[in-house]
């Protein structure tokens, strides 16, 4: 029986761990609801899948043939694919953390009698540390709790006879090879540490270590069709390789991070073992001190295994005085911030909002995130993103210099320049040059793309969408509700599948939709299976402007000044109100170089230009040496056509 | 019991006020929309519940489906999908084979009005179908993220995967060709990164990997034919290339840089090449041996430069061969090109041996990419052929034949342009072959929710016995057998460079 003012002091004890939790779970939402962005994870998710995805309708998770784990695999998909709403991947990241917590609180307990607690916090800041990484190992993650979660109830199953706690282990083993095959060595190796150290059960802890071996061949054999080989290698962890590529981490990379959780309850339990015996051994050498002094302590020294635990749990409470509390709560809050300042990768984050942008169509907050990026991730996709959203602003030929302009890439031809990227990488992108194809006019190309990110991605909503327009587009109304069928199965796109699908039933041919009549007008009249270049899709329609831009900008890329001298007068085609930035500088270049004048047709040239390139001149003429006098040029003139023109790269490259 | 009695005389009443209020109804002379489209079909009475939507709209369903013997079914649903129960969907055909199966279909209105179409009229046949379906499931692309080979137990509507390629690194697998409808002579083709590029011959209850490598070919089987005393296989060797047109309805196109045949002998794994069947100034495809054995049927076609693409249009030819002596007779040529207006792939001679079904297209020598291909019959005992009227205007292609030569089946795209389905059809002895009807699903609008078509439909007797663990065991294996075969290629992607070798599959 425990006293009153213990009573009263647990009680507090109890109520300030209730609001610190409740406070420290707040900052954990709010910092992965408002900075890190779940949307961003989506979007990621959406392109670097390496679980089976959410598809939605038949054809799902259910075409996968059977394998341990596939639950777990199957249960992150959905979570993820749930991310496309920010609060709900911010929730759902915050319960699996608090899960992975309370699951190693119990544990603990169990494990050292209440000692160690704190180390409770472990896994929640780990699971902060994958997101903060934008990694997303949730079948992991959902896998190691529901480990926990069965550990518990093992434990707290209140059954004394070996043979019966055997069979429960034998049963809670299959389930977790089943279900969430990644939490299996663990869940196995805490049952038996706690049969061999806590319950000292030599016999169940031997049998639970014979059966362990046993127990995938049996549910394989009874529910899977897997090879030998695979019953036992799907036991390990996976190889963390094909998580995506994190050029900024050393410490916090993925596969630290992948294998922390596997490893860490095996160790947490024998450490926290150790911790209890070690501190049980102290205690009992004071009793024995004490024990001369008195009967009265003679007694407390025989002390039964449970009057130890609710010494421990009283310890356990006393420690949670106040002060002691606040300390821990300080120290805890300490190590996540430090966690959240050292590990937060912001440069994928701006990465990450790049492509979430360009998906979303926001084109000024592409070019803001764009000017935030590092060299480290500056690629051909990025580029493509830049420049596409260079293009839909107006600022495509007045600011694209502001930006790295790789000479040897084209500015479109993404695919060809994406060679150098990894199959994965490769795959994120086909969605996009579906996209940028279809803006072109050059919808067969565009209506290929997609279906390779269908498939690519495994599922992607996005895509079956461009699919359905695309086949509007191309007057193939059949297809494209059957396209719109299937997406109308997906519970984000359900609305917008409906509509398009009323839409189709109404008018057909989609004749009143100016956006679909706009890209029929762009697509090429002869079919040829040469790809189509972007001067013949401008000979289809002059007013293509997004081919002439993108011409004229791989013009510039190429530094062939003489073709953008001869296109000014396609500028009238487009109303340019004014000569664009990079065209009048080109034609400054032409004028230096070639001392004529040509037809402007009514455009004019600013002073400020000529200046700009005398200004350069003479800064080049001063270091007599081109690369003596890069940085100076690159400082001042990075972000012009003069400088690209002179070094082959955008001095926007060397200052960042 | 008071209760139980209200209850019982609740529901009497209500099932009395239902048949009289469907009684009542006002007469619409025309048959009701459902889809799948089942009218007009013919039908084996081993077949699984044809579950179907109704498209008219109503608060109220209910469909009667009945013929001249057994209890009629009567299902009422407010929802419009309708759900045959498939035991007593088996009883009533069974009892009446050969004979018509109506459904009625009445739908209430939101007034209570009940409003009755005239019976969709459909025929059951005395012939059973075979009864598993074996298939693949791809998606429609270039790269083979998740694809399978799939059985259907055709009776109801169990479904098992035979081998995906989960299980072995995301390759790819194709073309599964069994030995007279039968599933325990069967060989795949697979191709993976980390495995290489085994063919997996399976005989009962083994599986054995096998490398068709010699100086001539280049290791990657394409179609294959079995020989019907299960002795020999021939095989194509294609390096097929993925065109994209920039502007016609249909995106893809492919081109075969190259495409030669060669026999595999099963006991002995000799390959056996003649100039007669690998010309490299000519395309030699799409194998078929008689069903005497003694003639090997094939497509082919000049070989042309890849700007002539919309040129290739391939003969239906044959050569004899004495499999004993190994020795060949002369080339002959069957049907031209011309003939049928247009190239002649995939024949596949019924098991009777009388008819030969092969499909036409404008161009190439593979038909799955074209917007429309037709299928077309060659009746053998007089030497004539015709398009099938169940031809539809989109493509149909990957037609096979049911061990009792009654039931065809084939992709078909002819549902929204674009997805394959599989259709069977009744072939009767003329060699007519009747309103096809798509492969019926418990949920009637399966299909509006499939993402992924479903390819190279072949039926067969029993199901297959081996399991996946089994091939996929075959394929790893086969790397350990042959070590350096991995290719080079990246799993899960199709290389489409000619140069690449055939690495774009059908």
């Amino acid at each position: 029986m425990v006293d009153a003012p213990n009573t009263d002091a647990a009680r507090d004890g109890w109520r300030a761990t209730f609001f610190f939790h409740l406070f420290f779970y707040l900052l954990f939402f709010l910092y992965i609801f408002l900075y890190l962005d779940p949307r961003l994870l989506h979007c990621s998710i959406m392109s670097y899948w390496r679980l089976p995805p959410y598809v939605p309708g038949s054809g799902g998770f259910e075409q996968i043939p059977g394998f341990p784990g596939k639950t777990a695999m199957c249960a992150a998909g959905v979570l993820l694919y749930c991310f496309h709403y920010s609060w709900a991947g911010a929730l759902i990241i915050t319960a699996v953390a608090w899960l992975l917590s309370w699951g190693t609180g119990q544990c603990l307990d169990v494990m050292s009698d209440g000692r160690l607690r704190a180390l409770r916090f472990i896994p929640a800041i780990v699971v902060l540390l994958q997101y903060s990484r934008y990694y997303h190992f949730m079948m992991e993650n959902l896998s190691i709790a529901l480990g926990l979660l069965l550990f518990y109830l093992y434990t707290r199953a209140c059954i004394r006879r070996g043979a019966l706690r055997f069979i429960l282990f034998l049963f809670f083993s299959a389930v977790i090879y089943y279900a969430a095959v990644f939490a299996y060595l663990p869940f196995v190796m805490l049952c038996a540490l706690y049969e061999l150290l806590v319950k000292r059960a030599w016999l169940v802890d031997l049998g639970a270590l014979i059966s362990a071996a046993l127990i995938p061949i049996v549910v394989s054999a009874l529910l899977f069709d897997i090879s030998a080989a695979e019953v036992y290698l799907c036991i390990l962890p996976n190889d963390p390789a094909v998580l995506p590529y994190d050029p900024l981490s050393v410490y916090f990379n993925g596969p630290v991070l992948y294998y922390f959780l596997y490893v860490f309850f095996p160790i947490a339990g024998l450490a926290s073992v150790y911790w209890r015996y070690n501190s049980d051994k102290l205690q009992n050498r004071f009793r024995r001190v004490d024990a001369d002094k008195g009967k009265a302590r003679k007694k407390k020294s025989r002390k039964s295994k449970d009057d130890k635990i609710q010494q421990s749990k009283a310890d356990t409470s006393q420690n949670a005085n106040p002060s002691h509390g606040m300390l821990s709560a300080i120290i805890l809050l300490i190590i996540l911030i430090c966690v959240v300042l050292l590990s937060t990768n912001h440069q994928e984050r701006h990465y990450l909002r790049i492509r979430f942008y360009s998906q979303q169509r926001m084109w000024n907050e592409v070019l803001y995130e764009a000017r935030n990026l590092g060299t480290k991730y500056f690629n051909v996709c990025y580029c493509h993103d830049v420049n596409r959203a260079l293009y839909h602003s107006g600022r495509l030929l007045d600011e694209m210099f502001a930006y790295p302009q790789p000479i040897d890439w084209c500015l479109y031809h993404v695919e060809a320049a994406s060679r150098s990227l990894s199959a994965m990488e490769r795959r994120a992108r086909f969605l996009d040059l579906s996209e940028t194809y279809y803006e072109l006019g050059r919808v067969n190309e565009a209506e290929n793309f997609a279906w390779d990110a269908l498939a690519g991605l495994k599922y992607h909503p996005q895509a079956l969408k461009r699919l359905a327009l695309i086949n509007i587009v191309k007057r193939q109304p059949e297809t494209a509700r059957a396209l719109l069928r299937i997406l109308r199965e997906d519970f984000l796109y359900r609305d917008q599948a409906q509509e398009l699908l009323d839409r189709l039933e109404e008018d057909p041919d989609f004749s009143s939709d100016e956006e679909i009549q706009r890209i029929r007008s762009l697509i090429p009249d002869d079919d040829s299976i040469n790809e189509g270049s972007l001067t013949e899709l401008l000979a289809q329609n002059k007013h293509n402007r997004m081919a002439f831009e993108y011409l004229m900008a791989s013009y510039f890329q190429r530094r062939e000044v003489l073709e953008i001298v001869n296109n000014i007068e396609r500028l009238r085609d487009f109303q340019y109100a004014t000569l664009p930035r990079a065209f009048e500088e080109a034609l400054v270049i032409y004028m230096q170089t070639t001392g004529q004048r040509p037809d402007l047709y009514g455009y004019e040239i600013s002073p400020e230009s000529i200046t700009r390139l005398q200004e350069l001149i003479n800064i080049l003429n001063k270091h007599n040496d081109k690369q003596a006098a890069l940085t100076e040029l690159a400082d001042k003139f990075g972000d012009t056509y003069y400088f690209y023109n002179v070094y082959g790269f955008s001095g926007s490259q060397l200052i960042r | 019991m008071t209760f139980a009695a209200l209850s019982v005389c609740a529901l009497v009443f209500v099932q009395c006020g239902k048949q009289a209020a469907v009684g009542a109804s006002r007469s619409v002379d025309r048959p009701a929309k459902i889809r799948p489209d089942y009218c007009g079909v013919v039908i084996p009475p081993n077949i699984a519940p044809l579950n179907f939507l109704i498209e008219e709209n109503g608060a109220g369903h209910y469909v009667k489906i009945y013929s001249k013997d057994g209890d009629p079914i009567e299902i009422h649903s407010r929802k419009p999908d309708i759900e045959i129960p498939v035991d007593r969907w088996k009883k009533l055909l069974d009892s009446n084979r050969g004979r018509k199966l109506y459904f009625e279909v009445s739908v209430k209105d939101r007034e209570n009005n009940w409003s009755r179409f005239e019976p969709i009229e459909n025929s059951i046949t005395q012939e059973e179908i075979d009864p598993y379906l074996a298939y693949r499931r791809i998606q429609l692309c270039l790269i083979w993220r998740n694809l399978g080979i799939y059985q259907r137990n055709l009776e109801n509507y169990d479904e098992s995967v035979v081998l995906h390629n989960r299980s072995f690194g995301y390759g790819c697998v194709n073309c599964h060709t069994f030995l007279n409808n039968d599933p325990n002579h069967m060989v795949l083709q697979t191709r993976s990164g980390a495995y290489g590029t085994p063919m997996l011959l399976v005989e009962n209850d083994e599986v054995m990997p096998k490398r068709v490598k010699s100086d001539q070919t280049s290791g990657k089987v394409n179609f294959v034919a079995w020989h019907p005393s299960g002795k020999l296989l021939a095989i194509s060797d294609n390096k097929f290339q993925m065109l994209i047109h920039t502007n016609a309805e249909e995106v893809r196109d492919v081109f075969d840089h190259a495409s030669d045949l060669d026999l595999y002998r099963v006991e002995t794994g000799e390959v056996i090449s003649n100039s007669k069947i690998s010309n490299p100034k000519r395309m030699e495809t799409f194998p078929e041996w008689s069903r005497d054995g003694r003639y090997l049927y094939f497509c082919s076609a000049p070989q042309l430069p890849e700007e002539l693409y919309h040129q290739v249009r391939c003969d239906l030819m044959r050569i004899r061969y004495d499999m004993e002596s190994g020795e060949w007779g002369e080339l002959e040529t069957v049907l031209t090109a011309k003939e049928v207006n247009g190239s002649i792939n995939q024949p596949r001679f019924s098991p009777d041996g009388r008819f030969l079904l092969f499909n036409v297209a404008d161009h190439s020598d593979f038909p799955v990419d074209k917007l429309k291909s037709d299928l077309h019959m060659l009746d053998l005992s007089n030497g004539e052929h015709r398009r099938l009227s169940i031809s539809s205007e989109q493509n149909e292609s990957w037609h096979s034949w049911s061990s009792n030569s009654r039931w065809i089946v084939f992709s078909s795209r002819r549902i929204d342009g674009r997805f394959s389905r599989p259709f069977i059809s009744y072939v009767d002895e003329t060699g007519e072959a009747h309103k096809p009807f798509v492969l019926p699903q418990k949920d009637p609008a399966y299909y509006d929710k499939l993402v992924w078509v479903l390819q190279v439909p072949e039926l067969i007797k029993s199901p297959i016995q081996v399991k996946g663990s089994q091939l996929s065991e075959a394929i790893v294996s086969y790397k350990k057998l042959i070590p350096g075969q991995a290719s080079s290629w990246e799993p899960g992607t199709a290389n489409t460079n000619a140069n690449a070798g055939s690495q774009y599959e059908q």
